[in-house]
């Protein structure tokens, strides 16, 4: 076999691969759900019901998982196109367990479904969503110890915007939450254009 | 040829790259499932039929010949009242097909 026949086989070799990543929509479909429990998490804050945030997403991460196991099952079903390597359910299930288990984990919620998502990217070689889950595992850990909060507060402070009574800023939570789920679910739209333009290609 | 190379020892190079390329995976179509089904790790028949372009008989053949050497699994059912073939690739699938596109990269580099 000569190198031109070697270089062609490869060249066929990544061609298919891409179609096969394009056909189970490996990025697009966990950006969308987790960048809508992000920004459903913002109600609780708007609602001044912070404490609750704590519980939604101990609720809301195991779930988002469960929906990305539902959804590609779905596309099994209707496509023949298996999810790859990693399964959401079965993460799903251990997070769940985790948290009812390791009560300590609350504190660190969001990092740890960061974590679980990045551990599912990592299996699946998929780049884009390892890097989608380290900004949410970070930006997560951020607004669990005010870092958010405190900057918007001295910010506005600093220019005048902003006069608290209580020398605390509250909505930077709701804002980083809101923030972040557009921010995801952008990522989930350029995800799915490149997932579908391969196909189209 | 380069300093230091002795005579023929590039062509001595693909003699044993090629040796490592193996006869089942190597064939164009077989190489072709592996690669589809790597990427999802389980497909119906009737999409890798699609994906790769190929006739049932063909197809069939083929995913028999990997089924033969342990590189995947088959499995057939229902859902619903459809009835579906679910090609699954095993561990000794991936490292077969890792092997060969290795080979490939190696003879490339020659």
């Amino acid at each position: 076999m000569s190198a031109s026949e070697s270089s062609e086989v490869l060249g066929e070799v990544d061609r298919l691969q891409k179609l096969a990543w394009a056909d189970r929509r490996p990025s697009s479909v966990p950006l969308f759900i987790f960048g809508a429990l992000a920004i459903l998490s913002a109600a609780f804050e708007l609602n001044d019901l912070s404490a609750w945030r704590l519980v939604y997403w101990l609720i809301a991460g195991p779930t988002g998982f469960l929906l990305c196991a539902a959804w590609y099952k779905r596309h099994r079903i209707t496509t023949g196109v298996g999810a790859g390597r990693g399964s959401y359910m079965k993460t799903g299930v251990v997070l769940l367990v985790s948290f009812i288990i390791v009560i300590p984990l609350w504190i660190i919620a969001l990092p740890t479904i960061a974590f679980a998502l990045l551990l599912i990217a990592v299996r699946q070689r998929n780049t884009y969503l390892a890097l989608c889950a380290i900004l949410f595992g970070v930006s997560g850990f951020l607004v669990s110890i005010f870092t958010f909060d405190n900057l918007l507060y001295r910010l506005a402070d600093y220019f005048g915007l902003f006069q608290s009574a209580s020398g605390y800023f509250s909505g930077a939570t709701a804002m980083v939450d809101v923030l972040w789920g557009v921010l995801m679910t952008v990522a989930g739209l350029i995800a799915y254009r490149r997932e579908v333009s391969v196909i189209d290609a | 040829m380069p300093k230091g190379e002795e005579p023929g020892q590039n062509r001595d190079d693909a003699v044993f790259h090629i040796a490592e390329l193996n006869d089942v995976v190597h064939q164009r179509t077989r190489l072709g499932l592996l690669v589809v089904l790597r990427e999802t790790q389980q497909a119906d028949f009737s999409y890798l039929k699609t994906r790769l372009k190929l006739t049932d008989g063909n197809l069939g053949q083929h995913i028999e010949m990997l089924r033969h050497h342990g590189f995947v699994t088959v499995q057939k059912g229902h859902e619903g009242q459809r009835a579906r073939t679910w090609v699954t690739i095993t561990r000794a699938g991936e490292k077969a097909l890792s092997s060969e596109i290795k080979a490939l990269r190696n003879l490339l580099d020659l």
